[in-house]
């Protein structure tokens, strides 16, 4: 096997295994809402990387982390998945222009993405405010409620299944050989 | 019909709620390109694919004003870097690969790049992902902006 087959294979593999751990963590109900949204901001980027590793694109360019934002506009335009969700090109057109609001969200989890000074799922931030006091917050501490919410809905229950698809499509998988 | 005529009409689905409706795609364009199908006729029936496909994404998408199609002689795939003035700048072609499908029989990879991106990219200061031709076999532009 190539290098570049094993960072191909390598993405969705370790995005399946991101989401396991996702399902685990949101199931056990005495944790923090950061534990596994840590994971989900995890496993829908490798997601994407995923399709990106399989064109043969540079190690260095999948560091990127404007991935997210590029793929759902590249599959809005493909109409790729549809058939797997169960929704015509049209329909898939407006899920996306529904979710992407909500994945940019997801992606801002990172603390990369996120900002200096801006909630994140991964590490301690500090919030400065009106008078100059400083406040360290840490994601264990921030309830993410809006995200949360977010997640739950229509939009989330969306946006959820077209990253499950997105990661188990099999036709994408046989099409460059890689076992399902 | 506009897409956005097209997503004017919805219905309520169970599973995932309120979502646009519109009438079952019907593939255009035919199935028939195989690995093994290669040569003149087989390049010629990709370039219509490709240039189907072009002109299909700049009809979805407005702020995609130009698309320049990649491949080569014994190609069996379809490659688009589609110049997208609102897509954040990398200073790298992504390319993200999709798989065949009932319209598009070949692997799509689709590269989305600013304006200054795609200027770069003309001069030979942007690289192309490994295996691609240094030069478009087509570009398809929007005619009406």
């Amino acid at each position: 096997m190539s290098p570049a087959e094993g960072i191909a294979l390598a993405f969705p593999g370790q995005a399946r295994i991101d989401q396991r751990s996702c399902d685990a963590l949101k199931a056990a109900k005495d944790l923090p809402a950061c534990a596994w949204l840590h994971l989900l901001q995890m496993y829908w980027e490798k997601t994407a990387k995923a399709y990106l590793a399989a064109s043969g694109t540079s190690w260095d360019d999948l560091k990127s982390h404007a991935v997210t934002w590029k793929f759902l506009e590249a599959l809005k335009r493909s109409g790729s998945l549809k058939t797997n969700i169960g929704i015509s090109h049209q329909e898939m057109i407006a899920w996306i222009g529904q979710i992407q609001d909500l994945s940019a969200g997801v992606e801002a989890l990172c603390p990369a993405s996120a900002g200096e000074g801006r909630p994140n799922a991964e590490y301690p931030w500090l919030r400065t405010g009106a008078a100059g006091d400083v406040e360290v917050l840490a994601p264990f501490k921030y309830g993410f409620d809006d995200l949360v919410s977010r997640l739950n809905s229509i939009e989330g229950r969306r946006f959820l299944k077209l990253v499950a698809c997105a990661m188990e499509d099999p036709r994408w998988s046989r099409s460059f050989g890689f076992p399902n | 019909m506009s897409v956005q005529s097209l997503m004017e009409t919805s219905v309520h689905d169970e599973s995932w709620g309120s979502i646009a409706l519109s009438p079952p795609a019907t593939p255009r364009l035919e199935p028939s390109i195989s690995a093994s199908a290669r040569g003149p006729q087989a390049q010629s029936h990709l370039h219509e694919i490709a240039r189907e496909v072009a002109n299909e994404h700049l009809a979805l998408e407005p702020d995609v004003s130009l698309v320049a199609v990649y491949a080569n002689d014994v190609d069996t795939q379809i490659r688009l870097i589609e110049v997208n003035a609102t897509t954040p700048p990398t200073g790298a072609v992504l390319a993200f690969q999709f798989a065949p499908s009932t319209a598009v029989p070949v692997p799509t990879f689709i590269a989305d790049v600013t304006p200054k991106e795609w200027k770069r990219i003309q001069r030979g200061r942007m690289q192309l992902p490994e295996g691609w031709p240094l030069e478009p076999s087509f570009i398809v532009e929007r005619t009406n902006p």
